[in-house]
């Protein structure tokens, strides 16, 4: 083929079809063009509402390419607890995924478990991102909020002490949640995985009583505060003070440490978050017919939706729009039964949930040997210094966890209240780089660009109906079934195993990876013009002497990580 | 090897000897059955093509013109609205001078809303440059379509198979399949040098000007006619390895005939019951079939029609506002004749929408012609409720 003029004296010079006869370079289709398509990443929507910041996308696409081990590694950038978010997160980030509405959302956490359980053997190799330094930090509570601030902080090279009150590190993560959800050895690798980067941890060690909080201060350059909730709200009805009117959080605690308790035969649980559910349901492991009482309808329930569920198919009973009016004892003080009265719902209140009202003479009773009270949480404050501003519910704290005091931060619930593992997870971490800021004397970067993991400059969401569903047949989401209920419900055994390896790879298959290319090469396969080529840097590169602009790059990618603009 | 086929049946078997490597297509009755049976022999592996679902008829053509461009044997079916709506590609594969196959089971055009046999849909594609074929029986119809690869693609044209919905597409008969090697014999594979060759990148029907359009008109345009010579020999060197030919056009107990009838698709084996038994009774009649419309085989029907007094020609079509298409064509041939030998024609309009054409209409037909006091010269409609 040459780069000649070609002159067509005769039909005898032509070939037999319209097709050209020189090089298409000299025809720069490119004069054409109005509009410019660019290559532009965009936000999944799981990324953007991970709390913890995980890159959700990106680990999923190791998952389908088969590097678990750069999966797991990935998400240990942002989070030290795949394996106990894999199991016990309530997954906003999935209430999101724009696969929702064609086959159910991803099962992100299913798949964040299964790189955790995949390198469950290993550790992973450190990933320290600054020197040593030598400021130290004191981190006050080894839940995930705390933790994760520690694990944050050492990687960027400074010597971290946690302070715990209890014999065992963890938090809520040891004491609150039961092993049929969360076995202790999972909890056990990935606190050793933090520990490995020198954080020093001191249990049975009290902040208020064995150090003082000025002494703490004292002693670290800064201070981080996450002691959670651990005082548990009184029943506030007649008979509360019975010695068988006992806290859920302190049940699952002496549970958690193996302690004896004397379970009732027929316990009655009040309250309708997660601490109502694992009481109820970890006193039914121990052979007690339990029974929850709840004030308003399922709706307003604050639990995780599939702790519900299950709490349900364990065919323990939720008595609705109940509400206990008192607690009656024998006359040796033990509890016989409880009076409760029916509820109807009123109008909103502060929360927004509908307000329940006690319906006058609907009282009836429960026979009861035990009530276990699981109506809220609040944090214990007093160990803290005056000049640090606090409410009786929490520190008060900005959008990075700082305290009107410049060395004292906070975090995790006794901060925020937001109540799961994956938000304490994120704070932690946000808290850790503005801890980090501080100690170098600089201000810490805008917090929308440390929340969540993104791919490029873009924060836009991207939604369904910009994934082409052409590519994507429509397959269900992928959902390991749970031990039988009758095996369950004897013991503390993990109730959910995890994906195989085929349901793994199969499930990630499902990601629309949206607005994040995973070089699928449709765009270079497309082009008309050729204009689009594989960049020796990674990805694609597009020859603007060519494109004419037609935009068929941008409807035939798959995912939207195309955008085309007006010149 | 005999077997016991439908129509479509027969259509999918001779493609599947011609070893078709991309088939797309998207059903409409009475075509389905073709695309149904091709399925099953690609998913039970006995016939190693790509099978490509579409959403429509414009996309099932536009698939074969993709796979065609980029080097495969192509094959798609269809019927009636699905050809009309393929018209766009139905020019574009012709002039992109890519040689598929495609079988249109003839199927009345809606509304009124039908699925019976009659021509105008594969009629509407007169002017778009594919060859096309009418088949008068099962037998025909496979060894039709292992011809039309092997004519189509040494000319670069595409080529449509044409058999009657439910006469021939739904009817069962015994069919010899070509054995396998024989067919290969026949049919080599496809080599072109106007396909896409990523070591020699070229860019395929694109703009052309006003300098070089006509030009490839010309070229198709020959290449057409080159047709005729080409679908001779490839019906003749067929009958030598098979046994079995059809010729372009076939001249029946023609001999000395004081009339002719001139038929396509299923018409014609009635018509010849019809002829039997006139010329058992003595009377010089015949019957010419049109089997290749396009290119029109002007010589061969001058040839066969030189001298004959009275010619009655059976369209199962109409162009509304002229008359029937095949006499059109036949009238058009014969136009420049020497009077002496150029005959009287008349038209008929005969078995729209399916309506059956029985041995008593085709007798009624022959009689007008050969007695064409009362008879029009240019369209008589036949049966017609008045
Ligand atoms: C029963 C239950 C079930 C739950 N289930 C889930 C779930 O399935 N998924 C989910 O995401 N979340 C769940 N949560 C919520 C989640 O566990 C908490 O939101 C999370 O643990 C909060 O983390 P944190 O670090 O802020 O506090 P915590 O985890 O409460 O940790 C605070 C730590 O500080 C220690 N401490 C307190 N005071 C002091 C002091 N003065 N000195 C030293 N140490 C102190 C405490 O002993 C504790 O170890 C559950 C909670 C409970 C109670
Ligand atoms: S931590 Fe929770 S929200 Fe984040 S990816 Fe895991 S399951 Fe989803
Ligand atoms: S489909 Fe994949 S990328 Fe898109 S929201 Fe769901 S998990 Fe995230
Ligand atoms: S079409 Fe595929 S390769 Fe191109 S940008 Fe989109 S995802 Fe990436």
């Amino acid at each position: 083929m040459s780069d000649k003029k070609i002159v067509i004296n005769s039909y005898k010079d032509l070939p037999g079809a319209p097709v050209s006869m020189g090089k298409m370079s000299i025809n720069k289709t490119a004069s054409w063009r109005n509009l410019e398509p660019y290559y532009e990443e965009k936000a999944p929507p799981c990324n953007l509402s991970c709390p913890a910041g995980t890159d959700i996308v990106e680990f999923i696409h190791l998952v389908a390419k088969g590097r678990y081990q750069e999966g797991w590694e990935l998400i240990l950038k942002t989070n030290p607890f795949p394996g106990i978010c894999g199991r016990v997160c309530p997954h906003p980030c999935e209430s999101e995924c724009n696969r929702g509405d064609f086959g159910g959302p991803l099962n992100v956490h299913r798949l964040e478990r299964f790189l955790a359980d995949a390198n469950y053997e290993k550790m992973p190799r450190p990933q320290y991102l600054e020197d040593k330094k030598s400021q130290s930090i004191g981190v006050v509570g080894s839940g995930p909020a705390g933790l994760s601030c520690a694990y944050h902080l050492a990687r960027r090279g400074y010597s971290v002490t946690v302070y715990e009150s209890l014999p065992e590190p963890g938090g809520m993560m040891r004491v609150g949640i039961p092993d049929y959800r969360l076995p202790k050895e999972v909890l056990k690798h990935e606190i050793d995985h933090i520990l490995s980067y020198g954080v020093k941890l001191e249990c049975d060690c009290r902040i208020g009583e064995d150090v003082t909080f000025a002494d703490l201060r004292e002693k670290h350059d800064a201070v981080f505060i996450a002691t959670g909730f651990h005082l548990s709200r009184k029943l506030g009805a007649e008979g509360q003070d019975l010695a068988d009117v006992i806290p859920g959080i302190e049940v699952l605690r002496k549970i958690a440490f193996k302690e004896n308790i004397g379970i009732g035969d027929r316990v009655v649980v009040v309250g309708g978050g997660n601490t109502a559910m694992d009481a109820a349901r970890s006193v039914l492991r121990m052979g007690s017919k339990p029974r929850v009482v709840y004030r308003r309808s399922r709706d307003e329930m604050p639990a995780i939706a599939e702790e519900i569920e299950d709490l349900l198919a364990e065919g323990i009973e939720i008595d609705f729009l109940t509400q206990p009016v008192k607690v009656h004892g024998d006359a040796t003080g033990k509890v016989i039964k409880m009076e409760c009265v029916r509820m109807a719902l009123g109008e909103p209140d502060d929360s927004g949930r509908r307000r329940p009202v006690p319906q006058e003479g609907s009282n009836f009773e429960i026979e009861a040997d035990m009530v276990i009270t699981a109506i809220g949480e609040t944090p214990d404050l007093t160990y803290l210094t005056d000049d640090v501003k606090a409410k009786s519910w929490a520190v008060l704290v900005d959008e990075y966890g700082r305290t009107n005091v410049p060395d004292v931060f906070a975090g995790g619930d006794s901060a925020t209240g937001d109540g799961t593992v994956t938000h304490a997870v994120g704070h932690g971490r946000q808290t850790a780089i503005a801890i980090d800021a501080y100690l170098k004397g600089e201000t810490p970067p805008e917090c929308e660009k440390i929340e969540r993991t993104l791919h490029g400059e873009s924060t836009h969401q991207v939604t369904l109906d910009e994934i082409n569903l052409n590519y994507f047949p429509l397959v269900d989401r992928i959902e390991p079934i749970g031990a039988p209920i009758p095996e369950r419900v004897k013991n503390f055994e993990e109730i959910y195993s995890g994906l195989t390896e085929e349901q793994a790879l199969e499930e990630a298959q499902r990601c629309f990876s949206c607005g994040t290319c995973p070089e699928c090469d449709n765009c270079m396969v497309f082009c008309p013009d050729a204009a689009v080529s594989r960049d020796p840097d990674g990805g694609y590169k597009i020859n603007y002497d060519f494109c004419k602009g037609c935009g068929i790059c941008v409807a035939e990618c798959p995912r939207n990580a195309i955008s085309i603009k007006l010149l | 090897m005999k077997k016991v086929l439908t129509g479509n049946q027969a259509v999918s078997w001779g493609v599947m000897r011609a070893r078709a490597q991309v088939i797309a297509a998207y059903p409409i009755t009475p075509q389905t059955t073709i695309i149904e049976e091709l399925a099953s022999l690609v998913s039970d592996g006995k016939l190693d093509a790509h099978f490509i679902k579409v959403e429509s008829e414009h996309s099932a053509l536009a698939a074969c013109i993709g796979a065609q461009q980029a080097g495969a044997r192509t094959f798609t079916a269809t019927s009636a609205q699905g050809l009309a709506l393929m018209h766009e590609l139905i020019h574009w594969a012709a002039l992109a001078r890519l040689p598929i196959v495609m079988a249109d089971v003839n199927r009345a055009m809606a509304p009124g809303w039908t699925i019976w046999t009659d021509q105008n849909d594969s009629l509407s594609q007169r002017d778009t440059g594919w060859l096309q074929f009418y088949c008068e029986s099962n037998q025909e119809v496979t060894d039709s379509v292992l011809q039309a690869y092997r004519i189509g693609e040494q000319i670069s044209l595409p080529v449509m198979i044409v058999l009657d919905a439910f006469f021939l597409s739904h009817t069962a008969e015994a069919v010899d399949i070509p054995e396998p090697a024989e067919a290969d014999a026949y049919l080599p594979p496809w080599k072109s040098d106007l396909i896409v060759d990523v070591d020699n990148p070229r860019a395929f029907s694109g703009m052309t000007g006003v300098d070089v359009y006509q030009e490839f008109r010309y070229l198709q345009h020959e290449a057409m006619l080159e047709g005729i010579k080409v679908a001779a020999t490839a019906d003749k060197e067929f009958g030598e390895i098979f046994g079995r030919s059809y010729g372009l056009i076939e001249p029946y107990r023609c001999e000395d005939a004081e009339a002719i009838l001139v038929t396509s698709g299923t018409i014609t084996s009635t018509s010849r019951d019809v002829i039997d038994a006139y010329r058992d009774r003595g009377e010089a009649v015949g019957l010419l079939k049109i089997r290749m419309f396009r290119p029109f085989p002007i010589d061969l029907v001058r040839e066969a029609l030189r001298g004959v007094p009275n010619v009655g020609i059976i369209d199962r079509n109409i162009c509304p506002g002229f008359g029937g298409i095949f006499a059109q064509e036949i009238k058009a041939s014969l136009y420049d004749m020497e009077a002496q030998f150029r005959p009287n024609l008349y038209g008929f309009i005969a078995g729209l929408g399916g309506r059956d054409v029985t041995p008593k209409t085709i007798e009624g037909i022959l009689e007008k012609t050969l007695h064409p006091e009362k008879t029009d010269h240019h369209l008589n409609w036949v049966d017609l409720k008045v």
